[in-house]
């Protein structure tokens, strides 16, 4: 738990302009949080946001910080733990719900820390409804993605190592991201791409809804492949099976 | 009730070779049975299929009458298998706390009697990675008996073991099999085979073949 906590020097690292360069002005605060992390892409009445690059650091860091979570349970102990463990699926339920405390409690330090920020930023803020809005919404988009990817990771570095996983879950979130820019007018785009933001689904709870529920979904899908791997695979000793009967 | 390991025509093929070849056992427990072979005979493999950890491409491992790839099994085993470790940064006392408390069937006082029977020190607070081989090979014993398991499987026991330890870890599997756990142990020391087993089986290219009583 405690190394959720290196996301502060990261973000203060990040955020080092907004905290001592620039000037409180006359804004809205639910637009700052949401321009903290989310970049804009716009076509005429169309906008989009999309997760920064720059933003894309402190996801890279949730994956270096939890991504060999899993894996070190698959190295040279795993004999003697896989022996003792009766129900491999309780045992991967029980792990994978503590990846999810980690990834809320990281999620909701992110938020804070933006939130001390806004309020740098802005001049005669007021914490009313739409900015309550804005962190719940935001807390619901960014700790599913946290989690699929740290659960990707896991999965992943179980057979091919850390760096490996990181680099495919990289991979795969710049060809998202790049998805999310070339198609930021498509409403499927917004609603399936994990990247992509309307803030206009603010005022449209329904869809809102939707946007939660797909994030919740592919955690939930990535969650529920880990475990069905783990309960199936072959554990030897070092680094994991050398093959799965389920695949 | 007598412990009972059961295998029936056991398959395993990984990567297309086929590593463990129509393999069916009945053994009882309160006995020991040997197994020998040479390296990449298979032996290991079989007792990762026997314990669990490796799933059978064909065939099944009845515990007691579970079939232990099937069903969650209460039945508690002791397993030493070849490259197998603990947490180099913690110490024995922690290793054995960590992995008892994953089940919680001993108390610490058991913890530490099982550290002591393999001639340790349980107040030694120096991190497993600074023991020497003979050490990190008793600590292995000791987390395989002390839950007092009804299945022990033994990959080389006394590897890395001086004489004395030898002798000490011989008797602990004598007491083991009088209090009636099903002993399973490969051994490349003739002695360990002759003085312990009563039954002894070969492996060969996944193959296992019963030659005899001793």
């Amino acid at each position: 738990m405690k190394r959720t906590l290196y996301i502060i020097p990261f973000l203060f690292m990040t955020s080092l302009s907004e905290i001592f360069l620039y000037t409180p002005r006359e804004q809205n605060l639910s637009d700052v949080l949401w321009y903290s992390i989310f970049g804009r892409v716009s076509r005429g009445e169309v906008h989009t946001m999309i997760l920064e690059v720059k933003s894309l650091g402190f996801l890279f860091l949730f994956a270096i910080l939890f991504g060999s979570y899993f894996s070190n349970f698959f190295g040279q102990t795993s004999v003697l733990l896989f022996t003792r463990i009766k129900d491999r699926r309780k045992w991967g339920i029980k792990k994978i719900g503590i990846l999810c405390i980690l990834s809320s409690v990281y999620t909701l330090m992110l938020l804070l820390f933006e939130l001390a920020v806004g309020i740098r930023l802005v001049t005669g803020w007021m914490f009313h409804q739409k900015v309550m809005l804005t962190l719940m919404a935001m807390f619901g988009l960014i700790f599913p993605l946290l989690t699929v990817i740290c659960v990707s990771v896991n999965w992943m570095s179980i057979n091919h190592g850390i760096s490996m996983s990181i680099s495919v879950v990289i991979l795969a979130l710049v060809v998202l991201q790049m998805i999310a820019v070339f198609f930021f007018d498509n409403d499927y785009n917004m609603v399936l791409n994990p990247l992509c933001f309307n803030s206009a689904l603010l005022t449209a709870p329904k869809l809102m809804f939707v946007k939660i529920i797909v994030g919740l979904f592919y955690m939930a899908a990535v969650s529920a492949g880990l475990l069905l791997y783990i309960e199936h695979m072959d554990i030897f000793e070092k680094g994991g099976a050398k093959g799965c009967s389920i695949l | 009730m007598q412990h009972t390991l059961i295998a029936e025509k056991l398959y395993k093929i990984i990567d297309k070779k086929e590593v463990l070849h129509d393999v069916s056992l009945n053994l009882k427990g309160g006995r020991i049975y040997g197994f020998t072979g040479e390296n990449g005979s298979g032996k290991t493999m079989l007792f990762r299929t026997l314990s669990g950890l490796v799933r059978p491409t064909k065939g099944t491992v009845f515990l007691d009458g579970i079939d232990i790839h099937k069903e969650h099994s209460a039945v508690k085993l002791g397993v030493i298998i070849e490259n197998s470790g603990m947490w180099p940064d913690l110490t024995g006392w922690d290793n054995l706390l960590y992995l008892a408390s994953l089940n919680n069937y001993i108390s610490e006082a058991e913890i530490e009697y099982a550290i002591q029977r393999v001639g340790l020190d349980p107040n030694n607070k120096l991190p497993v990675k600074k023991y020497s081989l003979g050490m990190r090979q008793r600590l292995l014993i000791a987390q395989a008996i002390m839950e007092q398991p009804d299945f022990l499987f033994l990959d080389e026991p006394t590897n890395s073991i001086d004489q004395s330890g030898t002798a000490i870890i011989r008797q602990i599997i004598l007491e083991e099999a009088q209090r009636g756990a099903v002993i399973l142990m490969a051994s490349h020391i003739g002695e360990d085979i002759t003085q312990l087993c009563e039954e002894i089986y070969s492996v060969d290219a996944g193959k296992c073949v019963r030659l005899g009583n001793v």
